[in-house]
């Protein structure tokens, strides 16, 4: 226990000291322990201490103490006692054992301090620091300290998220975000701390941990020790890059507009588009696709960055909007990582976020740009708005460009035209010699909306009565459109007609004529110019845009300059037409309509005109029956070409006709010809092969004036041509003797008559001419007419020939031996083909003269019979058959009629000639008809 | 087309009318016409040429006793030439157009006949 002295000492510290004996009892109580437990000196003294002050939670634990203690070890530590008002207190507790001289323990001793107050303000600074950390933590701004060295002392707030790195690797350690480029104004900055200037929303550029840059504003303020020395800054850094990335892309977008204002062609506009867009956007990888006028991609026209996969994207979204709806504005939105939404159902799932812009301009969809995003962006307004921005801008400058580009090309066009019309006026006077109008119309009408870069060009002519009718037209013939337009293009041609003025429709948007027909026709402008001849309207050419564009005045003038062309080709042409059908007409006129229908011979005969243009030929044929039963065949040609030598080849044809038909011989007819020729006014010189064929004896005659050689082909395909009976050709000398020749021709054989186009070509000899004609003719042939279509397939290769070309073909038919059978139309001209084929008959039959004609005379008056009492008007026909037989020949004329024979003036005759002429003659008469049969001994058989 | 042709020759003393070609009932009458037309009212006859006729049937017979009826009526006189031994000729012999009209081998003496004859006629009172 303490002495006074010591006592007093203890009373003064501030700590309770307690003494107590092995038993627990209290025999020292400070003055503080007073304080501390509320126990006065006088209350504890002999009491039991651990009674008094321990709480019952406690009493395990001050076992563990009292053993410690009675092992002799003192005891150190926290605990809580318990005040007399019941209050905890807490104290840091000494204990410790005390000892008597010989080393027992006698007692213990404690002093307490009394740490409450210590605790309470201890636990009021962790609150305050957790506070303080859950604000630096949740802080949108970084909080960062450094010393006076520039070391980091708190890297806190936003700090780690805003720029990678952490607490723990930063702090101690100067910044690691200042870049290279920003070291020298950081030191600055250090400078203005240094001096104590606070400040407020510096900007800077700042390194990330991944390298990538932010940009950060700085708010910050100087710490000065007691001395006033520099201790270092506290800074607030707020992560600005968004804002300024906003400023930013505002920027861009103003200069982007301006890219777009410069910006001439599509290209350029879609260049700058991809280029500038995608840095605004800060986008990896952009894309541009336009559609074509009528709604088609027309596929990517500018890419930039990546590897080019949004361009599917980029055009699906381009075709997939094209309705009329607000939901084709709307940007389409590809988050790279969640399922994708229409309309474009295509993976891209790989590449990132990907923004697809419509570009809209007025009602029409003109493209798509897309834009793709590696690291996530998300599709916030701002980068929505500056995306609708961009489409919009660029839409309206791709529609300016395509305005530009197709009144540039519209320019060069027209100065190309400049070039192309004198191109114009060639192909013009070219046409005169071998286009047809139509031909000529249809090609100049395409060349002009070729020339002025329009969709339709259409050419309308007045016609007989007033009537407009299209003529040529080009870009009209669409479907849906075609009527619509052809419609649209007579009215507006009836207004040029009408006015004989030009007509411009800049923009079809709203108003009167014609602007409610062309937006039916789909037509947006046009422009158009009365065809004018001689001052009158004669017709109208206009053309048309599915596209608004304006026709200046250089557009008006070249219109006005082709149509002068265009009428004047027209009345050329007109004028050539007018004159090419008076020649051809002539022609075909002077040409047989039809060959003779003669008993016994197959004819064949073509005229084909030469190839283009004026060069209506003389070329002519003509094939007669003369009275004698003889064929005459005349083929030739008049030199030139033309009206004027139709007609003399016209007269030469008659000419030549009625020499035949007075009896006159190929020479003799050919010497008529020729003076004829002298004596007319034009003299045109004409080679000429004139023939005459005896159908039955297949002798014939022929005289040549310079004609190329007819030929002769045998049914073997032997042929030769008939060189003799040449002589000069008409006109050619006043002095010419004509000498004809007589040949016969072997049972099949065909005799061809032909003129020169057939058997000319350029390059090639006159012999190897003939030689491919013999070639060409030697196929045998059952019928004529293959055997002249053949000969003219092979020699005129089409559209070969420059000359005209006439072909006639001659083959006398054999005679069936023994029997032949006749059927006749029951008319009085039938008699003549009767006597032909039966005399030709009877010729083979080896009849003489007398024979023939005695048997001729009697049939014929059967036939005469038959045709007198024919039974009908239509269609009355009889038969003969002649068979040979017994010695002679006997004949049958059978035909429909009831009659019997008559002596009646006249008709005796024919029944007492029929009776003298035959060695029987009898009638049949039944309900079908009557026949006649005849029989007549020939000396021959 | 045309199987004979007429022609007539207004030189001689007498209407001579030669028919080249043939005969038959699509021409006949045709020709029988124009031969009448031939003949102006105060021509003593007519010489029908018929040498170069190639063919006659009946309705060639029927038009030469045409021609020399309405000759007869008019008080005219048929001479005909058709040579002898020819179809033609022989035709006209088996219908006896003889009856009506003389046969001559050729045409110059058929009109030597019709002549004479006339001036037989003048000289009868």
């Amino acid at each position: 226990v303490p002495n006074n002295f010591e006592a007093y000492l203890l009373d003064q510290i501030h700590a309770a000291t307690i003494v107590v004996d092995t038993n627990g009892a209290v025999r020292f109580w400070n003055h503080y322990a007073e304080v501390l437990s509320g126990y006065s000196r006088e209350e504890v003294l002999g009491r039991k201490g651990i009674d008094l002050l321990v709480p019952e939670t406690e009493h395990s634990r001050v076992r563990e103490i009292l053993a410690a203690l009675e092992r002799g070890e003192s005891w150190e530590g926290q605990a809580r006692l318990r005040r007399k008002d019941g209050m905890l207190v807490e104290v840091q507790q000494t204990i410790t054992p005390l000892r008597d001289r010989d080393g027992r323990i006698v007692g213990r001793a404690s002093i307490s301090l009394d740490v409450s107050e210590r605790r309470r303000l201890e636990r009021e600074l962790r609150q305050a620091i957790t506070t303080l950390e859950h604000v630096m933590s949740t802080s949108p701004l970084a909080i960062i300290n450094m010393d006076a060295d520039g070391n980091v002392t708190m890297w806190a707030g936003a700090a780690e998220e805003m720029f990678g790195w952490s607490a723990d690797e930063v702090e101690g350690r100067p910044l690691p975000t200042v870049p290279p480029e920003e070291l020298e104004r950081f030191q600055r900055i250090r400078e203005r701390h240094r001096a104590g200037e606070r400040l407020q929303g510096v900007e800077a550029r700042r390194l990330r941990k991944d390298g990538s840059k932010i940009d950060i504003a700085i708010f910050s303020s100087s710490l000065f020790d007691d001395e006033g020395g520099f201790a270092g800054t506290v800074a607030y850094v707020a992560d600005i890059t968004d804002v300024k990335r906003a400023q930013h892309r505002l920027e861009l977008l103003n200069e982007v507009t301006a890219a777009f204002s410069r910006a001439v062609t599509v290209h350029d506009v879609a260049s700058v588009l991809v280029q500038q867009g995608r840095n605004a956007l800060d986008a990896t990888e952009a894309a541009v696709s336009a559609l074509a006028a009528h709604g088609a991609a027309s596929g990517v026209i500018a890419a930039s960055g990546g590897d080019g996969r949004i361009v599917a994207a980029c055009s699906q979204v381009a075709t997939a909007r094209p309705g009329r709806d607000r939901a084709r504005r709307r940007i389409v939105w590809l988050d790279g990582s969640s399922a994708l939404s229409e309309p474009v159902a295509v993976p891209y799932r790989d590449l990132g976020d990907i923004a697809v812009v419509p570009l809209v301009a007025g009602q029409r969809t003109i493209g798509a740009a897309a834009f793709r995003f590696a690291r996530p962006a998300p599709l916030d307004s701002e980068r929505r708005g500056f995306l609708r921005a961009l489409g919009d801008q660029s839409a309206l400058a791709f529609e300016r460009a395509e305005l530009f580009e197709r009144e540039r090309t519209a320019r060069s066009n027209a100065e190309r035209l400049a070039i192309r019309l004198s191109q114009v006026q060639a192909v013009t006077d070219a046409a005169l010699a071998h286009l047809a109008l139509d031909d000529l119309l249809e090609e100049l009408i395409e060349r002009v909306r070729e020339a002025l870069g329009t969709d339709t060009a259409t050419l309308l002519l007045l016609e007989e009565g007033g009537v407009l009718s299209v003529r040529a037209s080009a870009g009209v013939e669409l479907e849906d459109v075609a009527e619509v337009r052809t419609a649209v293009a007579e009215w507006i041609a009836g207004r040029l007609v009408a006015t004989r003025r030009p007509l411009v429709v800049e923009e079809a948007a709203s108003g009167n004529f014609p602007v409610p027909q062309l937006r039916r026709a789909g037509l947006r402008s046009v422009a158009g110019v009365p065809l004018l001849a001689g001052g009158r309207a004669i017709g109208a050419l206009h053309v048309g845009s599915e596209q608004p564009r304006s026709f200046g005045r250089e557009d008006v003038r070249l219109l006005e300059l082709v149509a002068d062309r265009v009428a004047v080709a027209i009345e050329n042409s007109r004028h050539f037409e007018h004159e090419r059908t008076i020649a051809e007409t002539l022609q075909r006129s002077l040409l047989p309509n039809r060959l003779p229908d003669v008993a016994g011979v197959a004819l064949a005969a073509r005229y084909e005109p030469g190839g283009a243009g004026l060069k209506v030929g003389g070329d002519w044929y003509d094939a007669l029956e003369l009275p004698d039963g003889q064929l005459a065949v005349a083929i030739g040609d008049v030199v030139g070409h033309g009206i004027e030598a139709a007609s003399a080849m016209g007269q030469l044809r008659n000419a030549l006709r009625v020499h035949l038909l007075e009896g006159a011989g190929p020479a003799e007819a050919l010497r008529g010809l020729d003076r004829l020729v002298h004596a007319s006014e034009s003299g045109e010189v004409t080679t000429l092969v004139c023939l005459l064929l005896d159908p039955g004896t297949r002798r014939f005659r022929y005289a040549s004036a310079g004609h190329p050689p007819p030929l002769v082909v045998e049914p073997s395909g032997a042929a030769r041509f008939l060189e003799a009976g040449r002589s000069l050709p008409l006109g050619a000398s006043t002095a010419t003797i004509y000498v004809e020749a007589t040949d016969e021709l072997a049972p099949g054989s065909t005799l061809l008559l032909y003129t020169d186009g057939l058997i000319e070509r350029r390059g090639h000899s006159l012999d190897r001419g003939l030689q491919r004609l013999a070639q060409a003719a030697g196929v045998g042939t059952e019928d004529v007419e293959e055997l002249v279509e053949h000969v003219l397939r092979e020699l005129l290769e089409a559209g070969q020939h420059e000359d005209d070309v006439a072909l006639v073909a001659v083959r006398p038919l054999p005679v069936p031996a023994g029997r032949i059978m006749l059927t006749l139309p029951a008319s009085p001209e039938a008699l003549r083909s009767l006597r032909r084929v039966l005399g030709r008959f009877l010729h083979e039959a080896g009849a003489d003269r007398d024979e023939a004609f005695d048997v001729l005379v009697a049939a014929g008056e059967a036939a005469a019979n038959a045709i007198e009492h024919a039974y009908g008007p239509f269609d009355a026909r009889f038969e003969v058959e002649a068979e040979l037989a017994g010695g002679g020949v006997e004949i049958a004329v059978r035909d429909r009629g009831h009659w019997r024979p008559s002596r009646r003036q006249g008709r005796g005759h024919g029944l007492s000639l029929m009776a003298a002429l035959t060695d029987a003659c009898e009638f049949e008469r039944d309900e079908t008809g009557t026949v006649v049969r005849m029989r007549r001994k020939l000396r021959a058989l | 087309v045309t199987l004979a042709t007429i022609s007539v020759d207004p030189r001689a003393p007498a209407i001579v009318a030669r028919v080249s070609g043939e005969i038959d009932l699509s021409n006949a009458h045709d020709l029988g016409q124009q031969i009448l037309d031939a003949v102006p009212s105060d021509a003593a006859g007519l010489v029908l040429d018929l040498v170069e006729t190639h063919y006659l049937d009946s309705a060639g017979v029927r038009l030469v006793f045409e021609v020399a009826s309405r000759l007869r009526d008019r008080g005219q006189t048929l001479v005909i030439a058709a040579t002898e031994g020819t179809p033609v000729r022989r035709i006209l012999e088996l219908t006896e157009v003889g009856q009506v009209a003389q046969l001559h081998d050729d045409g110059a003496t058929a009109l030597a006949t019709l002549t004479n004859e006339r001036r037989a006629g003048l000289g009868r009172p």
